[in-house]
């Protein structure tokens, strides 16, 4: 999409700008990229085993709740 | 290997794909960072947005590119960046020495050694903080419209509108209280 006409105080606010554009900031420290990587690969574990204990929680309870069913009593076979 | 590669493979497990996207796109991400909160604070807000991005990444579509939807991601954090710091009324921010020194310093020095773009970066930082992004994307970034407007996540008619508004604030703020209007570019 192209720029609409600049008003001239708009042109010379552009031309000002160009000292800005034309100066590249701190490109960051050099490890920068290592601390992130360093961070998500914590994290990737961590949420790994997070997922993994509340997948065996899931089970545990499953399996409880099967052997005294839903209200806490243990299950008994209906007369017949 | 483009970026769908990469994330795909980053899905699958392997971190080293997304290290490749962190190596491509950390310095533009950086840059911005730095131009909207500035040098000290551009390093966490890239480590926070590449994290925050890794994290979410099951929950990207590709309905925009990944540059734009982590640019997103940097916009968003930038802003929680600034809102978290302490609102300083305008006129008790202190001026950069650039300003303050124009009586012993002539036109020729306040030309040099980049007074001039702390100046012009200090009175953009004064602008509200959807102003202040909006100018950093398209006058200093150069980004087109429909880029902003997708990072922003905002229609362009708001774009185009905070930046004409942005413009006149930064104008009105130059014209006031700074020589550089009045100087050869």
């Amino acid at each position: 999409m192209t720029e609409p006409e600049l008003t001239p105080p708009e042109q010379r606010l552009h031309d000002l700008l160009a000292d800005v554009r034309d100066r590249e900031p701190d490109p960051g420290g050099p490890g920068l990229e290592d601390q992130i990587m360093r961070t998500a690969r914590w994290q990737y574990v961590a949420r790994g085993t997070l997922r993994a204990v509340g997948d065996l929680s899931a089970v545990v309870a499953m399996g409880l709740r099967l052997l005294v069913g839903p209200d806490g009593e243990p299950r008994r076979e209906p007369r017949s | 290997m483009d970026d769908e590669q990469l994330i795909a493979r980053t899905r699958r497990g392997e971190l080293e794909a997304y290290s490749q996207l962190v190596a491509r796109h950390r310095p533009e991400v950086h840059r911005i960072a730095a131009r909207i909160v500035g040098p000290d604070d551009a390093d966490d807000v890239t480590q926070d947005t590449f994290l925050r991005a890794f994290n979410a990444l099951d929950r990207f579509r590709g309905d925009a590119s990944f540059r734009t939807w982590v640019l997103r991601i940097a916009h968003n954090t930038a802003i929680n960046t600034l809102a978290k710091r302490r609102a300083i009324p305008v006129d008790e921010v202190p001026e950069p020495a650039g300003d303050s020194a124009p009586k012993v310093r002539s036109p020729a020095d306040l030309l040099e050694s980049g007074e001039r773009q702390e100046r012009l970066l200090h009175k953009i930082g004064l602008l509200r903080h959807d102003y202040q992004v909006v100018v950093v994307l398209r006058d200093v970034e150069e980004l087109d419209y429909n880029e902003i407007a997708d990072i922003l996540d905002c229609p362009i008619g708001t774009v185009k509108t905070r930046l004409h508004r942005a413009r006149a604030l930064l104008i009105d703020m130059l014209r006031n209280n700074t020589y550089d209007w009045e100087l050869p570019a």
